[in-house]
Order: structure tokens, then C-alpha cells, then sequence
């Protein structure tokens, strides 16, 4: 896949209109959805898929490989996104606490999410806050691997996946009959810690998820 | 295989490696706990995939305005954007402004050496009886500007590279911005450690200058030639050769023909400074012009 994005962008370099075209046809749909997302208006987010284009063109030839062409593409767009929030850009979320990852029992909010229909999902997306949305959007919508998810923002690949952790919860929150979700869950911890190991679903952390960062509560809201 | 909680987004999002895919798969199929975990970020994926494929494609219409809004390419050629003009009215201010910024990039132990080594230097001379004085400045400034310049100006040695490839001022502006700078700093300092020199009755002005400005002009020049088109430790090393065999020629360590080479490098005369002239004047004209890869990651080329 990105063989071709490179072959498309070299000869984008090169002044080929037809290349220019062909990544276009490729790429503007999501990249159309990721910025609707980010401005939350179809006008202006054309705006921005038309300058991240006319930066394409512009900057084809200082593209270094250094990323996969659509990361290169998202963090465009991402930046013609941002220029283009008016007045109201997104707070910085709080510092984010290392998510708790679950660990073979699923989570309340993966229960809740799993018993809910896709409407109430759907509806619980527009109350998330703007930058949990836009890393669900990145890791589901554009379909990005976590590390380019990572090099789009700027942050850890760690950071990622427990953004996507507190993104979750915080949709499982916006359910509604969500009663318990909100708050520190610290029996859940405490069941965690009482399972037995060894019944195939017990309480063993791979190495890697302590990397991610495992915390005995629930990260607060 | 423990349970791959940290993997199972990336799994429901599809985006995991063949490999690490199969092995998350089988573990889902006997794990109710992660299974549960994956439906409900399966639930996630759904929701935002609906909603960003409910965003429509973007007509034609849009395309056509980018298309018509290209400007035509150079090909294969995107290069450093020439200096065009917003940075300031004129020359003067402009160049008043491009020194500026360029005093913030250079390196700052660059001046933090070259002011110790020129303060020690000019101690020793204060303090040696007059007619050493000058000779221990005849070996201290030389030095001080040929590694100041080669720190400076040398390719590849700047963090501030990529910064300076992506301004709008061109090659050569900002290596003889830098030149000047470097060159001009370690003047001033030599100037006033000469004057307070005379101040202190350590020799007459005319014989302190002399003893240091022609040496260090050639040897900064060599310096930059070496550090610009080839690399600053290429640069160094050429200057430290010569500095070496001047101070072994002092000692007298040295035969006669070596003394005979070295001697003239190291008094101030009009051909010596025309060389040294002509070397950094030459450099600063080849530059742009030279294939890639030589002083490429310095300016960008």
C-alpha cells in the first residue's frame, strides 16, 4: 500500500498532475472525514482537504520517507485542521493517567459497550471530547496503526493506546444507564487481584501492558 | 499466552500485523474475558466507522478547485526557498536581522570556549614580559577562530540544520552571516585584549595586530574551506597541523625548511590576507554549486 502512495508521490514531485490525482482518489475520503471530524463542519473542513492538497503539491519533494505517505498526509491535514479551529481549539486534555489496561476480565465499559446498540454508540461519539474522538477516528475511521496514530499526534505510541482506553470509557460513560461507570471502580480492582491465576482468564499482565501503564483504579474523568 | 489486552483495539481496528493478528485470534476464541473486551471495542469500531463513511465523498468539484489552484513545478527541483523579502525594508536591516538569528543557532559552546581560551590566552600574554606577549597571542586568536569558524560554519554540525534548509534566506547568506559573526566576535575580543594589553604597557598596538591578524586569517580560512566543502573535522585537524608545526618551529624542534614553510603563514602581510580572502570568498561562491552530498546537511541541498 504505501509502495504505491511513494511511487504516487515521487511523481507527485516530479509535476505529475495524473499522480497528484490518483493520491487524491486514494486519500481525500478520509482524510475529508478526519478533518470533518476535527472542524466539525463540512465547509471548512473542505478548506482544509483542499490546502492539505495544495501542501501536497507544494511539498511533495521534501517528503523524507520518514513516516508512511498517508501518516504524512493525516499530520498535514491534522495542522491545516488545527489553523483553521476558530477560537474554539480543543483544551489540552488533563493529564492523561496511564489507562488501566483490563487484563483477561473484561471492563465495565466493555460490557456496557457490548450490551449496547449501535445507536446509543453512535450517539454517546458526539458528546466525547474532541481529542478522545479524533484517536478513535485516526485508529477506526482511517484505519492507522498505532504507531502512525502516534507520529500524527506527536505523542508515544503508549500514549495512544491509553488515550483509546480513556476514549472508550469515556464513551461507555455517555450511554445511557451508565450508573457506575463514572466512578473509581475500586472493587473491580480488588476482583482483579483475588482471581486465581492459572483458570485461563486469571490476572497476568504481558510485560508490554505494563509499558502502557496499568493503574489499580479507574483514571477518573 | 497472557492476555493480549493492549492489542485488542488495534485487532478490532484491523490494523495488526498478520503474525500478531493470528495469535490474538486464537487467544480471543478461548478467553470469554478478552472476548467480551473485544466486542466491546468491536462496538467502538463500528460506531466511528459508520460515522466517518456516512461522510461523503468529496465531489469532484473540490478537486477541480485544487487542480486549479497548483502552481506549476519545477521538476525534481523543490530546493530552499529563496529570501524574497518580508524579513525587513532594507539591506542594512536586513542583514542587522539574519545576523541576529543566526547568533541564536550557532552552537553555544562555540562562544563559551573560544571566550575562555581567548581570556586564559590573553592572562599568559599580560603577564609574560613584553616580546612574548605578542608572540603568545600569535598562538592564541589563530586558534580560537579557526575552531570557532569550523564549529560554526562546518556541515552537519548545527541541530538547527533543518531549520536553517527550510528558511527563506539563502545558502550562502547564512554562511557568511555566520562567518562574519563568528569571525567578527573573535576579532573584537582579540582587538580589545590587544588594546588592554597596551593599556598595561605588554607592547606597542601595531606589533600586538600584527602578530595575530594575519595567522588568524589564513587559519580560519583554511578552517572554513575544509569545514564548509568537506567537514569541520577535516577542517580542525588541517588548522591544528599547521598551529602544531608553528609552535614546534617556536621551540625550534624543527629543521630549517619546515621553519622556512611555516614562518611566513604566520606574519601579517597583504598577499597572506588576499589568500585567506580569496579562500573563504571562493567557498562561499562554490557552495550552492556543488553536487549533493558534500556540506549537504548543513545547507540543505
Amino acid at each position: 500500500m504505501d509502495d504505491v502512495d511513494r511511487g504516487l508521490l515521487h511523481r507527485v514531485a516530479a509535476g505529475d498532475q495524473r499522480a497528484f490525482e490518483e493520491l487524491y482518489v486514494r486519500h481525500g475520503q478520509p482524510l475529508l472525514a478526519y478533518a470533518e471530524g476535527l472542524l466539525g463542519d463540512r465547509g471548512r473542513a473542505e478548506e482544509a482537504l483542499q490546502d492539505t492538497f495544495l501542501a501536497t503539491w507544494r511539498g511533495a519533494g521534501s517528503f523524507e520517507g520518514r513516516s508512511t505517505v498517508r501518516t504524512w498526509l493525516f499530520g498535514i491535514c491534522r495542522r491545516q485542521a488545527l489553523g483553521r479551529m476558530t477560537g474554539h481549539r480543543p483544551a489540552p486534555l488533563p493529564m492523561e493517567a496511564a489507562a488501566e489496561v483490563p487484563a483477561g476480565e473484561p471492563g465495565p465499559e466493555a460490557v456496557a459497550l457490548a450490551r449496547a446498540d449501535a445507536r446509543a454508540v453512535a450517539a454517546a461519539l458526539a458528546e466525547l471530547a474532541p481529542a478522545h474522538r479524533e484517536v478513535l477516528d485516526l485508529a477506526f475511521g482511517a484505519g492507522l496503526a498505532h504507531a502512525e496514530i502516534a507520529e500524527v499526534l506527536g505523542i508515544p505510541v503508549g500514549t495512544v493506546k491509553s488515550r483509546l482506553f480513556h476514549a472508550r470509557a469515556g464513551l461507555a460513560r455517555a450511554l445511557p444507564d451508565n450508573t457506575g461507570l463514572g466512578r473509581p471502580l475500586p472493587e473491580r480492582a480488588a476482583l482483579g487481584r483475588t482471581l486465581p491465576d492459572g483458570t485461563g482468564c486469571g490476572r497476568a499482565l504481558p510485560d508490554d501492558v505494563a509499558a502502557v501503564g496499568v493503574s489499580g483504579r479507574e483514571a477518573g474523568p | 499466552m497472557t492476555h493480549p489486552s493492549h492489542l485488542l483495539a488495534e485487532f478490532a481496528a484491523g490494523t495488526l500485523p498478520d503474525d500478531r493478528a493470528g495469535r490474538v485470534a486464537r487467544h480471543v476464541a478461548d478467553c470469554p474475558g478478552c472476548a467480551a473486551e473485544l466486542t466491546g471495542w468491536h462496538q467502538v469500531a463500528g460506531a466511528v466507522g459508520d460515522r466517518v463513511a456516512a461522510v461523503a465523498v468529496p465531489s469532484p468539484g473540490l478537486l477541480a478547485g485544487v487542480l486549479s489552484r497548483l502552481a506549476p513545478h519545477r521538476a525534481g527541483a523543490p530546493g530552499v526557498p529563496r529570501y524574497a523579502a518580508p524579513l525587513g525594508g532594507a539591506a542594512t536591516r536586513r542583514a542587522v536581522r539574519i545576523l541576529a538569528a543566526q547568533r541564536r543557532l550557532v552552537d553555544r559552546r562555540v562562544w563559551l570556549v573560544a571566550a575562555v581560551v581567548l581570556a586564559v590566552g590573553t592572562a599568559v600574554a599580560g603577564w609574560a614580559p613584553p616580546g612574548i606577549s605578542e608572540q603568545v597571542l600569535a598562538i592564541v586568536v589563530p586558534l580560537v577562530a579557526a575552531l570557532g569558524v569550523a564549529g560554526a560554519c562546518g556541515s552537519g554540525t548545527d541541530e538547527a540544520g533543518e531549520l536553517v534548509a527550510a528558511s527563506l534566506t539563502g545558502v550562502r547568506a547564512v554562511l557568511l552571516a555566520r562567518l562574519t559573526l563568528v569571525l567578527g566576535a573573535i576579532f573584537g575580543a582579540a582587538s580589545v585584549a590587544s588594546l588592554g594589553l597596551v593599556w598595561f604597557d605588554a607592547g606597542t598596538p601595531l606589533v600586538l595586530f600584527a602578530a595575530w591578524l594575519g595567522p588568524m586569517a589564513l587559519l580560519s580560512a583554511v578552517s572554513f574551506a575544509l569545514s564548509v566543502l568537506w567537514r569541520p573535522a577535516v577542517g580542525i585537524g588541517v588548522a591544528m597541523v599547521l598551529w602544531v608545526l608553528r609552535l614546534l618551529a617556536g621551540a625550534n624542534a624543527l629543521d630549517g625548511t619546515v621553519d622556512g614553510l611555516v614562518e611566513p603563514l604566520w606574519r601579517t602581510s597583504a598577499p597572506l590576507l588576499l589568500v585567506a580572502a580569496l579562500l573563504m570568498a571562493g567557498t562561499v561562491v562554490l557552495l550552492p554549486h556543488l553536487p549533493a552530498g558534500l556540506g549537504r546537511r548543513a545547507y540543505g541541498r
